[in-house]
């Protein structure tokens, strides 16, 4: 009876949405194929390629690996249960094209979301399941859309290519320079590690939901050396470490430079025990990259947002970089702003303009910031030092339409479950968004091969507009 | 004067030279030389009837007898391999006789290189004839030379000989010798001229510190390679010539005990060894099934602080000849049972390091951590062998060689770990952010089996086969290599410039199981025939050689996470046995045996022929030429995942190797040597097999072979100029070229691999250039020596390396620059210098031996000039024995005098040596110490007794 007034809950609930939503017309792609179909009779291993039909349930036993120049296309609406840890080893082209009616799903069917509190030690959701999806160096492109990868990250057995180690363990690791990777309104529940290692390429991050990222350790989208693109319009909640992240480590290309704007941040950094929890909690900067950092909406995340300083010889992780690049680079400069806190403790707001707890920080305290920490701190700051910021506590509620704040949870609710993030009419945090930096597409623009359509700032700060663009979970 | 009677059966001519001014007592006085080869022979026993008297010849041959009162005597002079002499003189009071002695060989001949199979070739003078009538370019030292040197393993004796350089281990002791300025790589070792396995797990070439120094009759050091030798070593070939059965009954012991300084200042930690499981859980349980956590005992992990008890070191040697002499059996043992450790400091270079400011300065390197280790080894070498030789006639004789080494090392590893934060406050703290404390237990077991028959047969008249069977097994194991951390957050205190430590939480703990296996089997069979051509001597060499050897790797780890307390995501550490812990990811219970290409089986055979012919064109002009070829099948199959490229390999080449030695003798003492020859270098299965590991020399980064990699070829030329004046005075100077043709060195893999953690894998560098000088001298004043040898060597290699830098408009530039570098491990400058004392008088040797090594490339860096570069070192040792009575000899040696350290820096301006980020053990603003190792000075008293 129960899971029926759910299910009627359901239904009313989305025609309520379908009837709220803008008008306009849309019309379904068309429906393409690669190949040949992949057989569902029998549990899948080894070389893969072709294309899983729409709708059908597929299983994999072992690891499967997607060849140099050989294409694994998957329709709309096809489960994928993988079994004994396996991974995707692609080094050709891997496309998952699932809707917003149909999403694909890769799942290990030996787990099963648990909603409310969560801890390392006792949500099975950080211990690995399946392998993740592996691309290497000569992988063009890999694009995810409307697809769930759900407890992935169970640890390499065994080094696929290059770069990555035996027990690497995130959902996603993407290592070629001059591939493209493109992940839309897809989500990302449970990973040990990371749920995204970027080693280069070009990457479009957009309106994805990342949800329990880290077991102890561990950032949501993590971009190092060789990395450029956009991770935009995205939600990260209960991340063990950052949300996002960018480090130009290992590189010997290019440097990494990533636009962060307009995500949403909810109670992540507080699972972090490799640096006694001093690694950052929403966007940090670190390691010679460049990034820009507007429109995001934090809330309870264990730090602001870290410009990393240092000393550049006695330190693990040293300058971002600041200083100004040429017009033709994909980001000139570093630069942020109008980016809004919300804390519900004094050590979160002591930390809204991160201190040196761990390592050097130079960010500029921003007038555009909510609250305004240039004015809160004073014009004699130094970076770095440590200040009282007890009186922002509470203030400045962005009034989420379903997550009533104060939460004293922000360490253990790391998960959406039922929560509604989107910006309650009234909210302070609409029409603050500013619009005014441009950011170019790197990546090709396709329905089915590339980015659906490019990506601007959006008027309100967070992931979810309200004229309904943005997240779309 | 007179000519003194001579007994019938020594050939010995005696010449009365002088007669001394009269006084009031008289004296004989005299030289003994070898009637061969007019040298002085050093330790023949003259003894005095009827006085009783007994004295042995010095360091300059001679001898004298004073205080005598005028009449008749009888002297007898008797020397190892020498027919005796007896022989009546008179001497008149007051007067001073001197004589020589030219004593005759009793039966050891040298022909080319064959050496026979008896005689003492234990002597110094054996060991500069084997040099002098070599066919191509040798050192040798002695056994009495390994007696009375400082050096209780080959290894340590090695880096005596003109050069030669070592490479030490964390626990002081040298390991691997780089001959020339070659890369250990390049360099053979073989016993009684027959390769051995090595239990190495990444390397062909065996670690010499598994031999000790008291089994050895002889090291040989090859430079030159004539066609009948393999043609695998560019460097040299350290042959290892096992004690023989000596020609009378023997018997020789050594006991000893020692101490290291190092201890005397800190305690030694150790751990039970009967608590290592043997074996990985996958290899109990099965590979497929999930270890529980209690398959990972602690008890190993627990370690007890306490002063070591003394170094041990026994030997025994027994030997006779049976049988009119035919049956020869001699039985070495011997047990050593060390102590040894360092103190060791190093910062840990960050991979990735910031751009520098323009396209003309340097970067810098940069730094996340600080370690303090200390480095605790028990060792226990031991070794056996045995040969039994028979001869039939003259011309055929057998010999059959066994001998078991093992190397047992227990290692306790204790860091501490500052992790850097790189932030100074307002009080200029400068400090850690967090402390890890890292306790590693480690056993290295090593053994090698080689039994090796050998055999000489005259088939016709001047045809004259050798021939040797050899089978080796050589084992390493490492059962659990096991590390346990907890780490400590690091809270500055404001205002004070202190911090505070906060409470230890247990963190992650690793695994990991290593053993592998390699058998080898070889046969070598030779033909000589003497002949004449246009009526000069014509030898003629010629045979071949098969070997098959074969190898089996297995490697697991596992790394364990702390369970998070209650309500926390720590595990506050109480202590080892309480730590509890699990899989993150649960797969992590498999550890990472499943398509490890660590586990592999491997082959290798190797098939060779070769003719050569040794020419006299005149009494003093000999050549030796010939070619060799040498066909070479590798092949492995490893557990790699099928679905990637290298998972097996299979690599056919032939060689075609020719040589030329040549030898001028200007006079019997003074004679010039030339040659060419051609060798190569074959990667070892570990350099091939793409298997990412740690457990290679390199500690911080991951090392994985390279399948794709080319052989090296070498063509090397030398001359060499030698005088031998008398005595065991020598002088040589000589030079060497060698062209490399891929050069097979460990470099970062870029291009394709853009991971954040840069892998070393063997690379081909094109064609690399080496040449150098070499100079050996040694002189002898009386009871006073001094010795020496020093080595000029320049290689050049050009190579790219990665340059980052910003350009004016502020875009990072990444280039690969040229990078011109001398050969990996090449010292520009090596010196050997010796004083040695030997008084006859008091029976005293004493030697004072200083070892200079000149700067070299340790490792090489990802970044244009970021190598890390090993300081110079000056290694200072003595040792001194007396002897007393005809059988017992007490000896003292002292190790490491000057407490040398080991230091690597990279030579770039040091930001870390500013006065506000100063990091310890920095000592200049012009370079950063990256590594600074102490390992005290070492100690050790002992007697041997020789009947």
């Amino acid at each position: 009876m129960k899971q029926v007034k759910i299910a009627g809950i359901g239904i009313v609930l989305a025609l309520a949405l379908a009837s709220c939503s803008k008008n306009g017309t849309t019309v379904s792609n068309a429906q393409i194929q690669v190949g040949q179909p992949v057989s569902n009779t029998a549990p899948l291993s080894g070389a893969i390629k072709g294309t899983m039909k729409e709708g059908l349930t597929y299983t994999i036993n072992g690891d499967v690996t997607v060849n140099a120049g050989d294409t694994l296309l998957i329709q709309k609406g096809v489960t994928i249960n993988v079994n004994n840890g396996a991974s995707f080893f692609v080094n050709g082209t891997m496309v998952s094209l699932g809707t917003k009616d149909a999403a694909v799903t890769i799942t290990d069917p030996r787990r099963t979301k648990t909603p409310g509190t969560s801890t390392a030690s006792s949500d099975s959701a950080y211990a690995g399941g399946w392998g993740g999806i592996w691309c290497s160096t000569t992988c063009p492109l890999l694009v995810l859309k409307w697809t769930h990868l759900d407890f992935a990250g169970a640890g390499l057995q065994t080094t696929p290519f290059p770069g990555p180690s035996v027990g690497d363990q995130y959902a996603v690791y993407f290592g070629n320079y001059s591939g493209s990777f493109i992940m839309e309104d897809s989500w990302i529940y449970g990973t040990p590690d990371d749920a995204i290692r970027y080693y280069g390429g070009n990457i479009f991050m957009v309106r994805n939901t990342l949800e329990k990222c880290g077991g102890t350790g561990g950032d949501g989208m993590n971009a190092k050396g060789g990395t450029q693109g956009i991770m935009a319009y995205n939600l990260i909640i209960g991340s063990a470490t950052n949300g996002t992240k960018s480090a130009n480590d290992g590189s010997t290309g290019r440097q990494c430079m990533i636009a962060m704007f307009n995500n949403t941040y909810v109670n992540d950094g507080f699972r972090n025990t490799g640096t006694f929890g001093a690694r950052g909690g929403s966007m940090e900067v670190e390691n010679h990259s460049r990034a820009l950092a507007y429109n995001n909406l934090v809330v309870d995340c264990n730090f602001g947002l870290r410009i990393a300083g240092g000393n550049t010889v006695t330190a693990k992780v040293y300058l971002a970089d600041t200083t100004a690049g040429s017009n033709s680079d994909f980001i000139k400069q570093t630069a942020y702003g109008y980016n809004y806190y919300y804390a519900d403790a004094t050590s979160i707001a002591n930390q809204i303009v991160p201190t040196n707890v761990a390592q050097a920080v130079v960010t500029h305290p921003q007038a555009t910031d909510i609250p305004n920490m240039a004015a809160f701190l004073g014009d004699s700051y130094t970076f770095g030092m440590q200040y009282d910021g007890s009186s922002l506590v509470g203030k400045n509620n962005p009034m989420f339409v379903n997550y009533t704040l104060p939460n004293m949870d922000y360490k253990t609710q790391c998960s959406v479950d039922g929560y509604n993030f989107h910006l309650a009419s009234g909210s302070p945090a609409i029409g603050k968004g500013y619009q005014g930096f441009s950011i170019s597409t790197n990546v090709p623009i396709d329905a089915n091969f590339g980015a659906t359509a490019p990506v601007t700032p959006g008027k309100d700060i967070g992931c979810y507009q309200a004229d309904g663009s943005g997240n779309q979970h | 004067m007179r000519i003194p009677s001579l007994s019938a059966f020594a050939a010995a001519l005696v010449f009365v030279l002088v007669t001394g001014p009269a006084a009031h007592a008289a004296v004989i006085k005299g030289y003994v030389y070898d009637k061969s080869n007019n040298e002085q022979l050093i330790g023949a026993v003259v003894a005095l009837q009827p006085s009783g008297a007994k004295t042995s010849t010095a360091l300059d041959g001679g001898f004298t007898f004073k205080g005598l009162a005028g009449g008749s005597y009888r002297l007898t002079i008797s020397f190892v391999g020498y027919a005796t002499v007896d022989t009546s003189i008179n001497v008149e009071d007051g007067a001073t006789k001197l004589f020589n002695f030219y004593l005759l060989p009793a039966s050891s001949t040298l022909s080319g290189v064959t050496v026979t199979s008896y005689g003492n070739g234990e002597s110094d003078a054996f060991a500069k004839r084997r040099e002098q009538a070599a066919n191509n370019i040798v050192n040798v030292i002695s056994a009495n030379s390994i007696a009375i040197s400082p050096d209780i393993t080959v290894a340590n004796v090695t880096q005596r000989i003109s050069g030669i350089s070592v490479e030490r281990s964390s626990s002081g002791d040298g390991q691997y010798a780089i001959i020339r300025g070659m890369d250990k790589r390049y360099n053979t070792t073989l016993i009684n001229g027959v390769k051995i396995p090595s239990p190495d797990i990444r390397n062909r070439y065996v670690p010499l510190d598994i031999f000790p120094a008291d089994l050895v009759e002889r090291i040989e050091v090859i430079k030159s390679l004539t066609p009948d030798m393999e043609g695998d070593a560019a460097g040299g070939v350290i042959n290892l010539v096992m004690k023989n059965a000596p020609e009378k009954f023997k018997a020789e012991g050594n006991i000893g005990t020692g101490y290291s300084q190092l201890f005397f200042n800190r305690d030694f930690y150790s751990y039970s060894k009967a608590t290592v499981n043997a074996k990985s859980p996958a290899e109990v349980l099965g590979a497929n099934a999930y270890a529980p956590v209690t398959a990972f005992p602690y008890n190993n992990l627990v370690t007890t602080a306490a002063k070591p008890p003394v170094n041990k070191n026994f030997s025994l040697t027994l030997g006779d000849r049976f049988l009119n002499n035919k049956l020869g059996i001699i039985f070495s043992g011997s047990y050593q049972n060390m102590y040894r450790g360092s103190n060791s400091n190093v910062l840990l270079q960050s991979l990735t390091v910031p751009a520098a400011p323009d396209d003309h300065t340097a970067q810098q390197p940069a730094v996340s951590d600080v370690y303090a280790r200390q480095y605790n080894s028990r060792i226990d070498r031991s070794g056996v062998e045995t040969k039994i030789d028979y001869n039939f006639n003259a011309g055929n004789s057998i010999s059959l060689f066994a001998t078991y080494l093992q190397l047992n090392e227990r290692r306790v590893r204790i860091t501490s770990d500052s992790l850097l934060g790189g932030y100074h406050t307002a009080d200029d703290y400068i400090g850690p952010y967090a402390i890890y404390y890292k306790t590693e237990t480690r056993s290295d077991l090593q053994s090698i089996v080689n039994a090796t028959l050998q055999g000489k047969n005259t088939i016709i008249k001047n045809l004259v086969t050798d021939w040797s069977l050899a089978a080796s097994e050589a084992k390493r194991q490492l059962p659990d290599i096991a590390e346990f951390s907890t780490g400590s957050p690091v809270n500055p205190n404001t205002s004070t410039g202190t911090y505070t430590v906060g409470a230890p939480q247990t963190e992650n703990e690793s695994r990991e199981w290593i053993h592998n296996t390699d058998k080898d089997l070889a046969g070598y069979l030779n033909f000589n025939y003497a002949g004449n051509i246009a009526k000069h001597t014509a030898l003629f060499r010629f045979g071949g050689m098969y070997r098959h050897k074969e190898r089996d790797n297995y490697d697991n780890s596992y790394d364990l996470t702390p369970v998070s307390d209650p309500n926390s995501v720590y595990q506050q550490f109480v202590s080892i046995p309480d730590s509890k812990f699990t899989f993150v990811p649960a797969n992590g219970a498999l550890g990472n045996s499943a398509q490890n290409p660590g586990i592999y089986h491997a082959y290798e055979n190797v098939a060779a022929g070769y003719g050569q012919l040794k020419y006299y064109f005149t009494s003093r002009f000999e050549v030796l030429g010939g070619l060799r070829v040498e066909n070479t099948h590798q092949n492995y199959v490893s557990s790699l995942n099928p679905a990637l490229p290298g998972k097996t390999a299979d690599i056919r080449y032939t060689d075609f190797l020719p040589s030329v030695q040549g030898k001028y003798s200007f006079t019997q003492r003074r004679d010039i040597r030339f040659s060419y020859f051609r060798s190569i270098f074959r990667p070892s299965f570990a350099d091939l097999i793409p298997f990412p590991t740690k457990s290679g020399a390199n500690d911080e980064y991951l090392t994985e072979g390279n399948p794709y990699i080319k052989h090296t070829v070498i063509d090397n030329f030398d001359v060499r100029y030698e005088i031998f004046p008398k005595g065991l005075d020598q002088f040589m100077i000589g030079a060497f070229y060698k062209i490399i043709d891929n050069p097979i060195e460990y470099g970062f893999s870029y291009g394709n691999n853009y991971g954040a953690k840069p892998i070393l894998s063997p690379q081909n560098f094109g064609t690399a250039n080496n040449f150098g000088i070499e100079v050996v001298f040694r002189k002898y004043f009386g009871d006073f020596g001094v010795s020496g040898n020093y080595t000029f060597t320049k290689s050049v290699i050009n190579a790219t390396k990665l340059y980052v830098y910003l350009s004016p408009n502020g875009n990072t530039n990444y280039s690969y620059v040229p990078d011109r570098r001398p050969l990996q491990g090449q010292s520009e400058n090596i010196g050997n210098f010796s004083l040695l004392y030997k008084s006859t008088k008091y029976k005293v040797d004493a030697q004072l031996a200083l070892v200079y090594t000149g700067e070299r490339i340790d490792i090489l860096a990802q970044y244009k000039g970021f190598d890390n570069w090993e300081q110079p070192t000056t290694n200072l040792d003595f040792s001194a024995q007396k002897e007393f009575g005809k059988h017992y000899i007490l000896y003292i040696k002292a190790n490491n005098l000057l407490n040398t350290p080991f230091r690597l820096i990279i030579k770039q301006h040091n930001n870390a040596y500013n006065t506000t980020t100063k990091l310890p053990f920095q000592e200049s603003a012009d370079y950063m110490t990256v590594q600074y190792d102490k390992f005290y000075a070492s100690y050790l008293i002992g007697f041997r007794f020789k009947f």
